[in-house]
């Protein structure tokens, strides 16, 4: 059982391509400003927020915190990139974020699963802010589609050791 | 273990930028009568996110609610750049040689359904079933226009 455990988690891990493992960490970068974003719960979530970077994904390596969960946001992106790298138009008026999410043991057994929950948060997102649910579909693995158009854009990275 | 999640959401794209994106796109201020304003977005989004992971975390199997929400389901389409193959009893499929196959660049075949870990199974139109742990997929007409 615990070589099946072991080689299932191997397979799930080399099977996330778009997920990387290790990265150079960049330095921080002054011009932001540290707010918090409250929930439905009343809880709240530290928001890094930045006038323009080049991607949110990049410049959340400088707000890794292991023991909570953080949002990097932006107004704009100039290297704002999606699924293979391909690139995504990000002016201002649009929303730009990147979650620094800690995993907890029972998260990282269920690794496979991670993908697609982003997707049906995303889709949970936009029915609750009145998109009709009827017309919100996912493509496998995470693409969320609202009447067959692309309305976001998703990227995931795995970090398995945290240089600060 | 870390992970980062990035997402980016159409809010107020206005129909000019829309147009110069080389796939259907849309945004909610074309879906909505009154367009949130980002921050609005964002507070909703980390809340489900949370609340998603949440569940995860209490061992709560979102496959049901996955199925219900897929696309192409029972359709033919083709999936590129995947990973994994698994065949039915979950063996890793080897090529000629006896090498694991990892990767492909592209295959075909009918989606039938995920498993219990997400993954896709492919009914190819010859050949055993697969199961397929990553890749994109395109409706096969799409794929052939």
């Amino acid at each position: 059982m615990k070589r099946f455990f072991l080689t299932f988690l191997t397979l799930c891990l080399i099977s996330t391509p778009s997920w990387s493992s290790l990265e150079e960490v960049e330095p921080l970068e002054e011009n932001y400003k540290e707010t918090t974003v409250t929930l439905s719960d009343k809880s709240l979530v530290t928001r890094f927020h930045y006038n323009d970077v080049e991607s949110t994904q990049k410049t959340a390596k400088s707000h890794l915190n292991p023991e909570c969960w953080g949002v990097v946001t932006a107004d704009s992106q100039s290297k704002g990139y999606g699924l293979w790298g391909r690139s995504w138009k990000s002016p201002i008026g649009n929303s730009f974020s990147t979650f620094c999410i800690p995993l907890d043991r029972e998260c990282v057994r269920h690794i496979s699963w991670i993908p697609p929950l982003a997707g049906l948060a995303v889709a949970d997102t936009f029915a609750a802010l009145g998109v009709s649910e009827d017309e919100i579909g996912v493509r496998w693995i995470n693409n969320v589609l609202v009447s067959g158009k692309k309305l976001l854009v998703l990227s995931l990275k795995r970090i398995l050791r945290i240089a600060l | 273990m870390m992970l980062r999640v990035g997402i980016g959401i159409n809010v107020d794209m206005t129909d000019d930028v829309l147009s110069a994106i080389d796939q259907p796109a849309t945004s909610l201020r074309q879906l909505l009568d009154t367009t949130p304003s980002v921050d609005e977005v964002l507070s909703v989004l980390t809340s489900k996110l949370k609340s998603r992971f949440l569940s995860l975390e209490e061992n709560v199997s979102p496959i049901d609610d996955y199925r219900s929400k897929l696309l192409y389901k029972n359709e033919e389409i083709v999936i590129r750049e995947g990973d994994i193959v698994m065949d039915e009893e979950k063996k890793v499929v080897r090529d000629s040689k006896g090498k694991i196959v990892y990767r492909f660049k592209e295959t075909k075949g009918i989606f039938h359904d995920v498993t219990n870990q997400g993954f896709l199974i492919l009914r190819p139109s010859c050949g055993d079933e697969l199961i397929i742990a990553s890749g994109e997929i395109v409706p096969r007409v799409e794929h052939d226009l």
